[in-house]
């Protein structure tokens, strides 16, 4: 009977385990798909900043470590980069996933992740909606509709559109032979 | 008083509530928008910044405003993470993203010193406020209807010392060239209005956030001090958490 404990104690441990790692990998999507954009922060040309080296990798699972654990656990997955961060800023890859695509920008000071900036987000089905908003600051929309009111100025880029357009005409014409 | 003169191609309109106003200092204000217009025009192959554009002349030999014009670009290049940049594709620079705000709000220096309180200095859309309108009240300011080229408004603020500027495109399809992002689509926003204590600040904030595409509105969430109303072309608005403060009449904010 003792032994029978002995040999099932581990494996329950074990099996526990797997099934929280697994469970944490699918609820955590949106970070995993973060992590993958960050090998190739360096690919945008136009941002004057330093190649991550190749680093470590460890682990930031919550998940404790089982203490009887007589036999080989299977790791948990990596999920960040570790090590110290050079300060600047980075642009990740535009990812498919699946449900959008997502791109981010991760800003570094003093060599640590500050600020994860989405610059493309799923947002067109109702699905990704919810799966955006958890990582997005949620702010007020609304319909818009024309005002009656009076108002003493009008703010608005038609002006501009129009004095473009105009100025890119007559910069047309001039060069008309 | 009221005057509006089209220069630089655009609407430029001054309103003066005190009493003291004269021409002189209308005058003054409208010479000095002809000035802007004639040494940061690149449509004007005899302003200065032409010149600059041509290599006929070094940005060390440029006058004063032109240096503090490249100057206040760079900053705002490194605040905006590169989303605003006065280098264009072709390696030639058009400052005119700045240089609108940066005047009108110099215009409204101008009119203060003469010792002028209630006014509007208004380009094209974009305007700085002081004091109070005719009716004694904040100056109420629409925000354009960006689905036609009327000037119809979708949202009233009350503003007193605030700047307010819109950036956008009216034509689907046209877009801001965005620096970062050659492929972004542009035309999924279709206009940004942003309020901030001056017009200048708030032309170039709105410039370079309009660039950021969905993502702008966020930029301008995490600036203090400025507010945003991003519309798509959806016809959805989206706006800051503050911005509902200048939607009442009652509002006071200081800086």
């Amino acid at each position: 009977m003792t032994s029978l404990k002995k040999i099932l104690v581990p494996v329950l441990f074990v099996a526990g385990f797997v099934i929280a790692v697994v469970f944490q990998r699918n609820t955590r999507s949106t970070e995993n798909i973060f992590v993958s954009t960050l090998p190739d922060v360096d690919t945008l040309e136009a941002i004057p900043t330093p190649v991550i080296p190749a680093q470590k990798l460890k682990t930031t699972t919550s998940i404790p470590t089982p203490v009887v654990s007589p036999t080989p656990v299977v790791s948990p997955t990596p999920m960040m980069p570790q090590g110290k961060y050079r300060d600047g800023t980075y642009v990740g890859d535009a990812v498919d996933a699946t449900y959008g695509i997502v791109q981010v920008k991760a800003v570094i000071t003093d060599g640590k992740l500050s600020d994860v900036v989405f610059l493309s987000y799923p947002n067109d089905r109702e699905n990704s909606i919810r799966i955006s908003t958890m990582a997005m600051p949620i702010l007020r929309q609304e319909a818009i509709s024309v005002q009656s009111e009076k108002v003493d100025a009008v703010s608005g880029a038609s002006y501009t559109s129009a004095a473009f357009k105009q100025s890119l005409g007559s910069a047309l014409l001039k060069c008309m032979m | 008083m009221q005057e509006t003169r089209i220069i630089m191609g655009m609407p430029v309109i001054l309103e003066v509530v005190d009493a003291h106003v004269t021409k002189e200092m209308f005058d003054e204000v409208f010479a000095y928008f002809v000035h802007i217009d004639e040494t940061f025009s690149v449509y004007k192959s005899t302003s200065e910044i032409s010149r600059i554009n041509r290599g006929e002349l070094l940005l060390e030999e440029a006058s004063e405003e032109m240096k503090t014009v490249f100057a206040l670009a760079e900053e705002t290049k490194q605040i905006t993470q590169g989303y605003f940049d006065i280098k264009k594709p072709d390696g030639s620079y058009d400052p005119s993203g700045l240089v609108k705000g940066w005047a009108i709000d110099h215009g409204a220096q101008l009119l203060r010193s003469r010792g002028l309180q209630n006014f509007f200095v208004h380009i094209a859309g974009d305007m700085q406020f002081s004091g109070k309108n005719f009716e004694g009240n904040k100056w109420s300011v629409g925000i354009q209807n960006p689905f036609n080229t009327l000037q119809e408004s979708v949202k009233t603020v009350y503003l007193s010392q605030e700047g307010i500027a819109t950036s956008g495109s009216y034509v689907r399809g046209d877009h801001i060239y965005n620096p970062l992002d050659h492929y972004e689509k542009m035309h999924e926003i279709v206009s940004l209005t942003v309020i901030g204590p001056n017009v200048y600040e708030a032309d170039r904030f709105a410039t370079a956030a309009y660039a950021m595409g969905k993502e702008g509105i966020h930029f301008i969430e995490r600036l203090p001090d400025f507010e945003g109303y991003l519309i798509d072309a959806n016809g959805i608005a989206t706006m800051t958490s503050g911005f509902t403060n200048y939607t009442s009449a009652s509002y006071a904010r200081t800086y």
